[in-house]
């Protein structure tokens, strides 16, 4: 299944919900909740990520990992955080409407 | 989040574009490995692993690429905003910086504001004097003042601004369709009679005066060019200052009546107030020449072509230039001349600035101004160097401090932004101090020594806030630009490393650069201020031939018509014998010129040739009565002073000068000799000889000059001097005043003045350069010694350890202090050397400001350096005192 556009946005801004994580946790975690259902590219979430900083919805900062390797980590912004509740508010009508018209009989 | 994200987020990290690519290449190859791993770690081999994470990911090239494009255009567009957002967070940081230390803020605005606050004033003169015309005339650049310029035998070539009628209406009627011409005359006048009359300054006007400066009426209305000719109704335009003195209310004052001279004036309308004309000489009233200009100089004034009295303006059509419209006016005048008027036919006509201190010869006001200007330059260089070295030893102070913002990331320009900011906030600080100094120097200088010239009154001047604004932006840049730089530079590790060693080499040599500078800079304000100063007192101790000091001028108006000569004769007598009875009054005497302020020349005729001309002028002739040279206290030096016994009737005297002693009769006795002038039939015999008296001008050598007694020769104009028992004239003047009108009560004003207000704006131009650059001298000084004081003291703080080392192997206290003055001496003596070499190669260009002053005199710059190495010593013998005191236990346990 490949991803609706504009949709990874929003998948990537919830994944970073739960605190800051580093560009593989996120797509780890992709795959991992949709059970390898979306077929995303990881080079596509880097670019979503990047994008998404420089629009202020994230920031990102280097750390340390456990391992003592510099890894980026990308941290929620209050504005990305209002951009995820708009744009899941919107989702959930689209497919409010989507189901409707599907379940029509 | 890690404690050291929360110190990079304090700091606020700033993205910089050399990392990014290393910031994405680590990004990408971290996820790579990470999914590697992960592959690994769920059972496939190494390569497969490898291959899987790379389909994974896409194309990796084209990510890396698109990323850092994405990266670098936000990194761009974010220092775009941290820029802005920067400056607040920088102004602040400063804001608090300098609160920490107030004392060195106050001292580096205070010292800014000094040399902010000579600029600020010095600019608002030469803005009024040199950069813009009087106030309310047209600026649009189509006016010009008219210069009549002659090469004369007597005066070499010589530029004088005014013109007769009958040359000044053939002008304005040749030159009519490129432009128009106005003329003024100003003149004292009185207003009313007796005791009750004032002095009054009167503008005589040709109708056309307003319109052509493009002035309108603040109430009321102006002249119109109906007047030309005649004036049924004499209306008068009061100054808005002088009908508000007269009325309270100036705008009552119209139709309202005010005497001027003999005739009385109906008030038409009131000029803008500060209006002072073309030339910023201030009036109370304007007339038109036809209504009454003839009193004063006599009804033929229209047609008199020898006496020359008009100022002129002319306003040119749009599209001709000033040059053309002298050589317009050149060629009409030189025409006139040939049939006219014979002095006219060589004069040049100059279409002049409209400000009349850029006249074409140049104006000694303005050029000592233009030099102040400078001098004021000078001093804000000089508190611009003291700053620049406060600011270094501060930056040296806090170098560890600015290492640990280095090693937190903060980049080494923002360092050198933020320090400068620190400057321009002090700047600010100085230029608003310097404003309220300026409030308070314009005040002084409006008050002594530029009383002639009228500033605008207001305060807050929206062109000197411009500039004041300007110059603290350039000051700051200036001081604090090589002290950001060597902020910014601050060595890291060194820095962090070594806490107790500070200032390297380099610095000390910046800072020693700087002390140079500024001793440089003294010793070019203060040979200035010494040739002034010296100028000064050679004018005011120059010997004038009399003595001003006690002496009083009055020249009541007795008139001249319908008076038989005989009686006239007998009512300044009357007037003489009167002033004499006014107690403190020693003699009196009657005077026909009055020195600085006219002269009055014959042909004379020696042996039947004619004397020639002298160049400088001369010879004068004057008349004066008995007690003449007592009272002026010139003493007779061979033969005798004019008696009571030589009148009409009796041989024909003279009492000559020995400067004409020796042009007439060079290497013979004058005493006995015979000569004739044109207005006395016979011949004058020279009875007696007199020194030399400076009457043209104070600059100028003495004239040759011969006195005939006044009772041989009749003059209708006459002054009387008088000599008081003291100096102090403030009661005099009145009670002499008394005294004229008691005998004649009817006159109009009488003017009494003391000699020395006649003397003293001789020597005008020299006291105002040497006040100013006293002033500013003394100002620059004071300063420099502070930079030097400071750079001393701060370097015997770090040399604390050096000079305990030294105690302790044996110097004496004495040996510890010798080396710290010595070393304050020859930084002072290095900047000295460097100024003496700049003041004598430029000194050179003021000398014909100077007056009997060399501009290399060797007595003002041995005194200006004695005066520095004094100055010097003393700045370095504090710190030198401290560091003699140091103990060397002490010293070396510290450290």
């Amino acid at each position: 299944m490949t991803l609706l556009q504009g949709t990874l946005d929003v998948l990537i801004l919830k994944s970073l919900t739960w605190g800051p994580r580093h560009g593989y946790a996120v797509a780890h975690w992709l795959r991992q909740t949709t059970s390898d259902e979306l077929q995303v590219e990881d080079g596509a979430l880097y670019t979503a990520l990047h994008r998404m900083e420089h629009r202020g919805w994230l920031t990102a900062e280097w750390g340390v990992n456990d391992e003592n390797r510099r890894v980026k980590l990308y941290t929620l912004t209050p504005v990305g955080r209002g951009e995820l509740q708009a744009r899941t508010a919107s989702w959930n009508r689209y497919m409010t409407a989507v189901q409707a018209v599907l379940t029509t009989t | 989040m890690r404690p050291s994200d929360r110190l990079r987020r304090l700091v606020r990290l700033p993205a910089r574009a050399k990392t990014i690519r290393t910031d994405v290449d680590a990004e990408i190859a971290h996820h790579l490995e990470q999914t590697e791993r992960e592959l690994t770690a769920a059972g496939m081999s190494p390569d497969d692993a490898r291959r899987e994470a790379r389909r994974r990911f896409g194309d990796v090239e084209t990510v890396r690429h698109s990323l850092r494009e994405l990266d670098r255009t936000g990194a761009r567009r974010e220092a775009r905003s941290d820029f802005w957002s920067g400056w607040w967070q920088d102004l602040r940081r400063s804001v608090r910086s300098l609160r920490r230390e107030p004392a060195f803020a106050a001292v580096v605005a205070i010292t800014l504001a000094l040399g902010l606050g000579a600029n600020a004033t010095m600019f608002r003169v030469l803005d009024r004097l040199l950069l813009r015309p009087a106030p309310y005339v047209r600026t649009d650049g189509t006016l010009s003042l008219l210069y009549f310029q002659q090469e004369s035998p007597q005066f070499g070539h010589v530029t004088f601004t005014s013109q007769s009628y009958p040359a000044f209406e053939m002008l304005r009627r040749e030159f009519a369709p490129k432009g128009d011409l106005a003329a003024w005359w100003q003149a004292q006048a009185s207003s009313g009679q007796g005791s009750d009359a004032r002095k009054l300054r009167v503008t005589f006007v040709t109708p056309n005066y307003f319109s052509l400066l493009g002035v309108n009426a603040w109430k009321g209305r102006l002249f119109d060019t109906a007047m030309w000719d005649a004036e049924p109704v004499p209306s008068a335009v009061l100054s808005y200052e002088y009908a508000t003195a007269t009325f309270g209310d100036p705008s009552v004052a119209i139709g309202k009546t005010v005497p001027i001279g003999p005739k009385t004036y109906t008030v038409a309308g009131v000029a803008p107030p500060g209006f002072v004309g073309a030339d910023l000489r201030k009036s109370d009233a304007f007339v038109t020449m036809a209504s009454g200009v003839g009193a004063t100089i006599g009804e033929n004034w229209r047609t008199t072509a020898n006496m020359r009295w008009l100022q002129i303006v002319a306003h040119r059509a749009p599209n001709v230039t000033a040059e053309q419209a002298g050589a317009a006016m050149t060629t009409v005048l030189q025409s006139y001349g040939r049939s006219h008027a014979k002095g006219d036919s060589a004069v040049t006509i100059v279409a002049g600035s409209i400000v009349r201190a850029r006249r074409p010869d140049g104006m000694a006001t303005a050029r000592i101004s233009l030099w102040l200007g400078g001098v004021a330059l000078l001093v804000l260089l000089v508190a611009c160097s003291n700053v620049a070295n406060l600011l270094l030893a501060r930056t040296m102070r806090r170098r560890r401090e600015l290492a640990v913002h280095l090693a937190l990331g903060v980049s080494r320009a923002r360092l050198t932004r933020t320090m400068v900011t620190e400057t321009l906030i002090l700047g600010a600080a100085g230029g608003v101090l310097a404003i309220l100094l300026s409030i308070w120097g314009d005040a002084l200088l409006r008050k002594t020594l530029l009383a002639g010239i009228p500033l605008e009154s207001n305060p807050l001047d929206a062109r000197q806030t411009l500039f004041v604004t300007l110059l603290v932006v350039v000051a700051a840049l200036i001081a604090g630009f090589v002290p950001a730089l060597v902020a910014s530079g601050t060595p890291l590790v060194e820095s962090l490393k070594s806490g107790a060693r500070e200032g390297g080499g380099r610095r000390h040599a910046l800072r020693t650069a700087l002390v140079v500078v500024q001793g440089t800079l003294s010793v070019i304000l203060l040979v200035g201020a010494g040739l002034f100063v010296r100028s000064f007192s050679h004018a005011t101790s120059v010997d004038l031939g009399f003595e001003p000091s006690g002496l009083l001028l009055a020249s009541p108006d007795l008139g001249t018509k319908g008076s038989d000569p005989r009686d006239l004769e007998e009512r300044w007598l009357r007037v003489v014998d009167e002033v004499r009875t006014v107690p403190g009054v020693v003699s009196v005497a009657q005077t026909v010129t009055v020195a600085f302020e006219s002269q009055m020349d014959f042909t004379i005729l020696i042996d039947g040739d004619t004397l020639r001309l002298q160049k400088g002028g001369g010879p004068y002739a004057n008349g004066v009565s008995y007690d003449y040279f007592r009272t002026m206290k010139t003493p007779i030096l061979r033969g005798r002073d004019f008696a009571r016994t030589d009148q009409k009737g009796t041989r024909n005297v003279a009492v000559i000068n020995e400067a004409m002693a020796a042009q007439a009769w060079p290497g013979r006795d004058a005493l006995g000799q015979c000569f004739n002038i044109t207005d006395l039939e016979g011949c004058l015999t020279v009875i007696g000889i007199v020194p030399n008296s400076r009457t043209t001008q104070l600059a100028d050598e003495p004239p040759p000059q011969l006195y005939i007694p006044i009772t041989q020769w009749h003059p209708d104009w006459r002054s009387i001097m008088v000599r008081l028992a003291t100096t102090s004239d403030a009661s005099a003047i009145p009670a002499v005043r008394r005294a004229i009108l008691a005998v004649e009560p009817t006159l109009p004003y009488v003017d009494v003045r003391p000699m020395t207000e006649i003397v003293d704006a001789q020597v005008a131009s020299w006291k105002l350069g040497a006040a100013m650059f006293t002033l500013f001298g003394a100002l620059g000084v004071i300063v420099a010694a502070l930079g030097l004081y400071s750079v001393i003291a701060h370097d015997v703080t770090q040399r604390r350890r050096e000079m305990g080392v030294r105690m302790a192997l044996g110097a004496r206290r004495e040996d510890v202090a010798r080396l710290v003055v010595g070393s304050g001496v020859r930084q002072a003596i290095a900047g000295m050397v460097l100024g003496l070499v700049i003041a004598w190669a430029v000194s050179t260009r003021v000398s014909d400001l100077l007056f009997q002053t060399s501009p290399r005199d060797p007595w003002i710059y041995g005194s200006v350096v004695a005066l520095l190495l004094m100055v010097a010593i003393l700045a370095s013998f504090i710190p030198a005192r401290r560091a003699s005191k140091l103990d060397p236990a002490d010293v070396l346990r510290d450290s």
